[in-house]
């Protein structure tokens, strides 16, 4: 390139702008338009500017077969004609969902059946259940009555049955033999045991007021945890209820107290859920064991409007404990647990487990688009033998961020990064979280 | 490639700026000549598919400006914004099949404005339904009256009468007198005895399946109508228009089967500037499904009219209850607008995020408070809307301020209000929206905003006259406004009032006048005439 043609390419440019307001009075015939002997009466400024869009053209081609389906699919009314093979009847009170579920080893699928309105009278009837790879079952089955407003009182009647051939479990055996779990094992320490249950749990309760809840429940389960097939160590055989099927029955009582301003974004309020229950074994176990135990837990949220009243502050605390009667003992897997379901992202599933579990959560949530929230997160927790235990050191945090995405009425899904001690965890949750 | 001479690239440009140069095509608002005898074309079903309309230009199109070179570089100001194609040399639009100098030319006396686009009421008596409605999200049916016209028929909620029926009745009546080609629309009390099922009449079922209207079909449509204490129906009823429909027309590209079509539908500046009409009316629903070419047939020819339809989504109205916070906002889905809230950490509050509440249903959600001009959005990105420049926009405010405070109540007052205040209320918001537009699309930073040129005087006392219109539309102080001139090559004059001695000027002199706002501390943008010999202005270019 030398100034030769950079003076030919000036003096084109220079010559082409008098050209343009020239040719405005000496119009021209163009295209299609001659046909019929229209004649130009715009000098077109788009040849130029077509010539540069041409690369956009490139997505017209995979848009194309997408735009049909798109048309197909509203001409025939197809997503009304799929959405309907999911229901049974009109109304679209009943019908069934496939499940889908997807671990870290292995995938899985399952079925859900429903009935929102059974005697119409809005009881609801839920049973679903799915299998995974490895030989992992999971089952439930529920009906609730919920308050209406003719009646206060609400019934609720669940069971579910799970077989899972692999449970991780982070444990160490002491010198005396016996487990150490909770805060200071290692990641190192991962176990993992085949565990089966059949568990049921009757709750009736009453609507106190519009924002307080009472209700009694009795509950039961058999369970039994035996060697896992993973190949990881096994869980010492000298835990608590492990090669046993342990029945447990007992009952308890709940407290709900939401006076939040919506539960499914709420932006301000309070949601305080309290429990006590207390559970035994019948009779000893073949190895002589004999189990009962009481467990409470509370869990306050709390929602602060910010500089906005759509800027959210979150805290919530939650305790968990659970105690021995007397010199009975607890099955290990019924203690209360801290991980990444449990409120402690960045740690895995079943990281921490013992008698007790504390944790403390903040989140800063604020809107995006219509129904989705994004929020940043730190989750503190610990958890303990006793009380004694909670210091500092034994302390695990996590941090992140991620995007709360809700329908009118429901949470759809929550999409969040934790990072902590033990590395980063990417997850996404249906329905689920608080 | 190693570029050796560093002159190369903006040489280029040089070269390219030439060719792009502001374009003024036409002699003074000569009519277009769009009208040819042309074939009748195929009826273009494409916008009826609002799915892949929606996704197309939310996503699909979003994309592909990525890949367009013309686009990214007129954002990075590397070349010069691709100004609308269809202007004469005042750069103003000239009649066409689209559209028609009215109330920015020539004010409409206050009947006509109220008048608008009416030409025959429907007649009252039986109707004869012939379909029920098949698409929209509003119930209805298309009946036919004893005279034989087409009726479309369409209520709203119940819970909301007059919501959508005023956006059709105010909205039309505006964008007529704007110059568009709009439907005619009636308030009509419906007597539900009066309503006769053709034996032949067809709905769209369970699926969008066609199947026979029964007389179930239409009491359920009835059940949802508001009514009067007489069992009266409100309706909104619209006239069909005249000639064969074609389908709607695309605010990008060309229709194919229409030779008369010749400039591209997003360089067309009624289109573009339709955008600052819309967004006074707040009117979200501006796509493609909303629009109707009819082949109009004639004796001598027959040829495409490209019409405007369904303002129902006008003001505060989302068809069937009052707009979300976010419409005329954001669109549908925005992702600027949800990176720009994700990256801020929450601590960019949007102004209308916190919205005053709705004060009459039958207007909806509509005020003033958070209302910018530039930043307006419909439900989905338009190309046409896209490509407004400041020209296009000042071609639109022009027309929007064209309408007085009694012009805008005089409208209004034929809409359909039962609760005291609601037609005031939409007036004055009409009126402060208005001026919210003025005063941002006339600012100087935006254009200088002289128009109505004309010479006038004879000998010594010739002179150019002017018009501005921020002061006259009382957006700006007259008395700390200044114009500075320069004749030619001369030297630069400055007035206080807008008219300029040309005695002496040579045939071929350029007129430059830039304006301030005060006293001449700071001066605008531009604007430059050029005379013909016999003394006319014969163009006018904004820079």
């Amino acid at each position: 390139m030398d100034m030769r043609l950079a003076s030919v390419l000036i003096l084109t440019g220079l010559l082409a702008a008098p050209h343009a307001y020239a040719a405005e009075f000496a119009p021209e015939p163009s295209g299609n338009a001659d046909a019929i002997g229209k004649k130009r009466l715009y000098r077109s400024q788009t040849s130029l500017y077509r010539i540069l869009a041409l690369p956009r053209y490139a997505l017209e081609l995979p848009w194309y077969p997408a735009k049909r389906f798109l048309d197909f699919s509203e001409r025939t009314d197809l997503f009304a004609r799929a959405t309907d093979l999911f229901y049974f009847n009109e109304a679209k009170t009943s019908g069934w969902f496939p499940k889908f579920s997807s671990g870290e080893s292995s995938g899985g699928a399952g079925l859900s059946l429903f009935h929102h309105d059974l005697f119409k009278k809005k009881h609801q009837a839920n049973i679903s259940f799915s299998y995974a790879a490895e030989d992992e079952f999971f089952g439930r089955a529920a009906y609730t009555v919920d308050p209406t407003p003719d009646s206060s009182y609400y019934l609720k009647v669940e069971s579910d049955y799970i077989r899972d051939r692999d449970i991780e479990i982070y444990t160490t055996p002491t010198p005396s033999g016996g487990p150490i779990l909770g805060a200071k094992t290692l990641r190192s320490d991962r176990r993992s045991y085949a565990f089966t249950s059949l568990r049921g749990k009757l709750t009736a309760g009453k609507k106190m007021s519009k924002t307080v809840r009472m209700a009694a429940f009795v509950r039961g389960a058999r369970s039994k945890a035996g060697h896992g097939a993973q190949g990881f160590a096994p869980v010492p055989t000298n835990a608590p209820g492990f090669g046993e099927s342990v029945g447990m029955a007992g009952g308890g009582m709940e407290l709900i107290w939401d006076f939040r301003n919506d539960p499914v974004r709420p932006f301000y309020g309070c949601l305080v859920q309290a429990h006590a229950e207390a559970l035994g074994s019948g009779d000893s176990t073949a190895a002589g064991d004999r189990f009962a135990y009481v467990g409470h837990s509370l869990t306050a949220e709390h929602y602060f409007p910010l500089y906005d009243p759509h800027r959210t502050l979150v805290f919530r605390h939650s305790l968990r404990r659970v105690d021995p009667i007397g010199d009975k003992r607890i099955p290990f897997y019924d203690l209360p647990r801290l991980d990444e379901n449990h409120l402690l992202r960045s740690f895995e599933r079943n990281r921490f487990q013992d008698r007790g579990a504390l944790s403390f959560n903040m989140e800063y949530r604020y809107p995006i688009w219509v129904t989705w929230d994004a929020f940043f997160f730190f989750d503190g927790g610990q958890s303990f033998e006793h009380y004694s235990d909670l210091h500092g050191p034994d302390f695990r945090f996590s941090e992140g961020l991620g995007i709360r995405m809700m329908s009118k009425d429901k949470l759809l899904f929550v999409t969040q990064y934790a990072h902590g001690r033990e590395g980063g965890r990417f997850q996404v949750l249906l329905g689920q979280a608080f | 490639m190693k570029i050796k001479n560093p002159l190369l690239p903006p040489t280029i440009l040089l070269s390219l700026c030439g060719v792009l140069s502001p374009l003024y095509s036409l002699e003074p608002l000569r009519p277009d000549n769009d009208d040819f005898n042309i074939a009748e074309p195929a009826e273009d079903e494409a916008g009826d598919y609002i799915w892949s309309d929606g996704a197309y230009y939310m996503a699909v199109y979003q994309m592909e400006k990525l890949l367009d070179l013309g686009w990214l570089l007129q954002k990075f100001r590397i070349l010069p914004k691709q100004e609308a194609e269809n202007i004469d040399s005042l750069d103003k639009v000239p009649d066409s099949t689209w559209f028609t100098n009215r109330h920015g030319r020539k004010r409409m006396n206050p009947a006509e404005l109220a008048h608008g686009p009416l030409k025959q009421a429907p007649a009252p008596g039986k109707w004869t339904i012939l379909k029920g409605k098949g698409i929209g999200i509003n119930p209805g049916f298309l009946a036919k009256d004893h005279a034989g016209r087409l009726l479309f028929v369409k209520f709203d909620p119940a819970k909301y009468p007059g919501l959508g029926l005023n956006g059709d009745l105010i909205a039309s009546k505006i964008l007529h007198a704007a110059g568009y080609n709009v439907p005619e629309y009636y308030k009509f009390w419906i007597d539900p005895a009066d309503l006769v099922l053709s034996p032949n009449a067809t709905i769209k079922g369970k699926y969008k399946v066609k199947r026979p209207m029964t007389q179930k079909d239409l009491k359920g449509i009835i059940a949802k109508a508001p009514k009067d204490e007489r069992g009266r129906l409100l309706a909104n009823v619209s006239i069909g228009l005249p000639g064969k429909p074609k389908g709607p027309f695309n605010y990008l590209g060309l229709r194919k089967d229409d030779p008369n079509d010749t400039v591209r539908h997003e360089n067309r500046r009624e289109l573009r500037g339709l955008r600052v009409l819309m967004s006074w009316l707040n009117n979200t629903d501006s796509r493609r499904g909303n629009s109707l070419d009819m082949y109009v047939e004639s004796a001598d020819r027959s040829f495409l009219r490209h019409y405007l339809m369904d303002f129902s989504a006008s003001f505060g109205s989302g068809n069937i209850h009052p707009k979300e916070v976010e419409e005329g906002h954001e669109y549908f889905f925005d992702p600027g607008t949800v990176s720009r809230s994700l990256s801020s950490a929450g601590l960019w509050v949007k102004p209308w995020e916190r919205p005053p509440p709705v004060r009459y249903p039958e207007v909806g959600r509509y005020e003033a408070e958070s209302f910018d001009p530039k930043r307006w959005r419909g439900a989905y990105a338009n190309p046409a809307f896209e490509k407004m420049t400041r020209r296009d926009a000042f071609w639109g405010t022009r027309i929007v301020t064209a309408f007085t405070d009694e012009d805008i109540r005089t409208i209004v007052a034929t809409g359909h209000f039962s609760t005291p205040g609601a037609e005031d209320y939409l007036a004055r918001t009409l009126i402060e929206r208005r001026d919210i537009i003025g005063k941002h699309w006339f600012a100087l930073k935006q254009i200088n905003p002289l128009d109505e040129f004309r010479v006038d005087g004879t000998g010594a006392q010739i002179q150019l006259r002017f018009r501005d219109l921020a002061v006259a539309r009382s957006y700006a102080e007259n008395a700390t406004t200044r114009y500075q001139y320069r004749i030619g090559s001369g030297k630069n004059i400055v007035v206080s009032t807008p008219q300029i001695p040309l005695h002496g000027t040579l045939p071929g002199d350029r007129i430059r006048i830039r304006t301030s706002r005060d006293s001449g501390g700071s001066w605008g943008r531009p604007i430059s005439l050029d005379l013909s010999a016999d003394g006319e202005v014969k163009r006018v270019i904004r820079h």
